[in-house]
């Protein structure tokens, strides 16, 4: 895991920080008591959050049950972890963090599964309608960004 | 009753083993290690192809068989470390994950250690047969053109890696390689006894779909 701040000296190429690398340093530093805060937040919610999330998917796709029989102990578990990459994502400022740790992989998963890319985004975003009915505001503001990286599948998912 | 551990102290098992962090270089000991200790190591393309003609010259017209036999090998213990790091990162054994698990972590095996981009087609899995596409595999990239198939370490790699994960005697040839002109490898994996007949088939000059024909014709 490199730190902010190796990621700014990494690019500088062996100069000086200029000011605009240092002030860039110094507002991520300022920002982790707000970023501490949210994690905080959506912590104490989380339980809620995964059980509503999975009610509400499964209103919207009720014959999607079946999955069940192909691991979705897993995907429930699957639900909790997302959120909590998004959150560690939201922490490292690093919004690539969470496609790379997990989104990819589950996506592909879910596509083997032969669940279609729409519902995988319905998956995705009734996790992130249950956070934000459940935290304030600034707490959502401030995940917003890496809350956006549930983005809507790319690539169709193919029957098989 | 009181909760002993709070949900921070909780882990939960699962995510991309092959993600970000992976691999970790101590380079005052000049060691490499993956996440849960396995030592890796890289190898150039000029080692590649270095250690490609070394065995070709010193085998001759046997280097393919050589290098099937390498592979395969390999793949028996690819097969051993993929089950032993998969079971400890997930806490689930290799053999009760669902397909569709097993197949994305493959992917992000091979892409990780840069074998290539693996693709495994099922359509035929009930007529006993596997065909796996790989973009990027190991030895297209520098052997320039050919008029036979180059990677069969690859397919030896296949062979070893599926025949330990299923238990299986099974056995795997290439038949489109990008070095012959095609988009990207394509090999068939199936039973030893059932691909008996592919390499004449090859030396007959047949395709990749004609290969698979026979091959499912041969069951009915």
């Amino acid at each position: 895991m490199i730190s902010r701040m190796m990621q700014v000296v990494n690019t500088t190429d062996s100069l000086y920080l200029t000011p605009a690398q240092q002030k860039e340093v110094l507002d991520y530093g300022r920002s982790l008591q707000r970023r501490f805060a949210a994690c905080r937040a959506v912590e104490a919610v989380e339980d809620d959050v995964v059980e509503a999330a999975k009610e509400a998917f499964f209103e919207q796709h009720p014959n999607l049950s079946d999955i069940t029989e192909n691991g979705w102990e897993n995907f429930e578990n699957d639900q909790r972890f997302a959120l909590r990459t998004a959150i560690q994502s939201m922490l490292l400022d690093d919004l690539s963090f969470a496609e790379q740790k997990h989104f990819r992989s589950l996506r592909r998963i879910m596509s083997f599964l032969e669940i279609p890319a729409v519902v995988q985004n319905d998956w995705f975003s009734s996790l992130r309608t249950a956070l934000e009915s459940r935290v304030k505001s600034e707490v959502t503001d401030t995940l917003a960004p890496y809350l956006d990286t549930f983005q809507p599948a790319t690539t169709t998912a193919t029957a098989r | 009753m009181i909760a002993t551990n709070t949900l921070a102290e909780v882990p939960i098992r699962g995510g991309n083993f092959y993600s970000e962090g992976y691999c970790q270089t101590d380079v005052k000991r000049g060691v490499t290690r993956n996440r849960v200790g396995t030592r890796l190591l890289c190898l150039t393309t000029d080692f590649l192809v270095g250690f490609r003609r070394a065995i070709q010259e010193e085998t001759g017209p046997a280097a393919d068989t050589v290098f099937k036999t390498c592979g395969r090998k390999w793949g028996g213990f690819v097969a051993k470390r993929f089950d032993q790091e998969m079971t400890e990162f997930t806490g689930t054994a290799l053999r009760d994950f669902t397909l569709a698990q097993f197949q994305s972590h493959l992917i992000d095996m091979f892409a990780e250690h840069g074998w290539g981009k693996i693709e495994l087609d099922l359509t035929r899995h009930n007529q006993g047969l596997v065909v796996i596409h790989i973009d990027e595999p190991i030895f297209a990239g520098f052997v320039g053109k050919s008029d036979k198939p180059v990677e069969s370490l690859t397919a030896g790699l296949l062979a070893g890696l599926f025949a330990a994960v299923f238990e299986q005697d099974l056995d795997c040839y290439q038949t489109q390689c990008k070095a012959c002109g095609h988009k990207n490898a394509t090999f068939i994996l199936g039973l030893t006894s059932r691909l008996a007949g592919v390499s004449a088939l090859q030396d007959a000059g047949k395709s990749h779909e004609q290969i698979l024909k026979e091959l499912i014709n041969a069951l009915v």
